[in-house]
C-alpha cells in the first residue's frame, strides 16, 4: 500500500512511526523510574520512622553492610532527588516528541489530502 | 486489532499475577521461618539457603532480630514480632494488588468475549454468502 504513496510521504510516515517508538520508549521510561521513586519513598519512611539507634544495613550485591541510619538517610534522600531529575528530564524529552508527533501528523494529513486517489 | 491489543493486555496481567502469587508465597514462607524460630533455641546448628538448594551450616545468633528489606538497598534490623506484623502487612498489600489485577483481567476477559461473539456472528453471516 505505501508503495503507492509518494516518496516524501513515505518518509514522514516513517519518521512518524519512528516518533510513536521513541514515545513508548520514554513511557516505559517513565514508569520505570517512578517504581523506582516509589520504592525509595517507601525505604525513606521506613528509615525515617526506624528509632535513631536502629541497625541498618545496606545491601551491596549479595552482601549487608552495616551501616549508619543518617547516612542511609541522606543516601535516600539524594537517590529521591536524582530520580525526580530524572523523570523531569524524561517528561520533557516526551513532551518535544508529542509536539513533534502532532506536528507530523498534521503535515501528513495535509499532504495525503492533496495525493490524488489512484486506481477507481 | 482491539482484540489483540485485549490479549497482549490480558498476558501482561496474568505475568504479573504470577510475579505477586510467588512475592505471596515468599512473604508466607519468610513469616513461617520467623514463627518457627521462636521454637528453637540460640546457639541451635540451623541451615542456611545459599541458593539452588544447596546449604552452609551456622548457629542461631538470635532469635529475636530479624533483618528486613525494606527497598532501595536498605535493610533494617527489627524484633520478630514487628517483622512478622511488617511481612503481614506487605501481604496484604500484594493480596489486595493482585485482586485489582484479577478484576482487571475479568473485565479483558469480558470485552475480548463480546469480539469473539461479533467475528462469530459476521463468520456465521458471511458464510451465507455465495460468491
Amino acid at each position: 500500500m505505501s508503495g503507492q504513496l509518494p516518496p516524501q510521504i513515505q518518509n514522514q510516515l516513517a519518521q512518524l512511526q519512528q516518533l510513536q517508538q521513541q514515545g513508548q520508549a520514554l513511557v516505559n521510561q517513565k514508569n520505570q523510574i517512578e517504581v523506582l521513586k516509589k520504592e525509595t519513598e517507601s525505604a525513606l519512611k521506613e528509615l525515617d520512622g526506624a528509632s535513631e539507634d536502629a541497625v541498618v544495613y545496606k545491601n551491596v550485591g549479595e552482601i549487608f553492610l552495616k551501616a549508619e541510619r543518617a547516612t542511609l538517610l541522606e543516601d535516600l534522600k539524594e537517590r529521591k532527588d536524582l530520580l525526580e531529575l530524572r523523570l523531569t528530564t524524561v517528561a520533557k524529552q516526551e513532551e518535544r516528541i508529542q509536539g513533534r508527533f502532532a506536528q507530523l501528523q498534521e503535515q501528513l494529513k495535509e499532504a495525503l489530502g492533496q495525493v490524488p486517489p489512484k486506481g477507481g | 486489532m482491539a482484540y489483540q491489543e485485549y490479549q497482549a493486555e490480558a498476558e501482561a496481567i496474568v505475568q504479573q499475577l504470577n510475579l505477586t502469587q510467588m512475592t505471596v508465597q515468599g512473604l508466607d514462607r519468610a513469616v513461617s521461618a520467623i514463627e518457627a524460630m521462636q521454637s528453637a533455641v540460640e546457639g541451635q546448628d540451623i541451615l542456611v539457603p545459599i541458593g539452588s538448594g544447596s546449604f552452609i551450616h551456622a548457629r542461631l545468633a538470635s532469635r529475636e532480630k530479624v533483618i528486613l528489606n525494606v527497598g532501595s538497598g536498605v535493610s533494617i534490623e527489627k524484633p520478630a514480632a514487628e517483622a512478622v506484623e511488617n511481612l503481614k502487612v506487605r501481604r496484604t498489600e500484594v493480596a489486595e494488588g493482585s485482586k485489582k489485577l484479577n478484576e482487571v483481567l475479568a473485565k479483558i476477559e469480558e470485552e475480548m468475549a463480546k469480539i469473539q461473539s461479533v467475528v462469530e456472528k459476521y463468520q456465521a453471516g458471511s458464510e451465507g454468502v455465495v460468491q
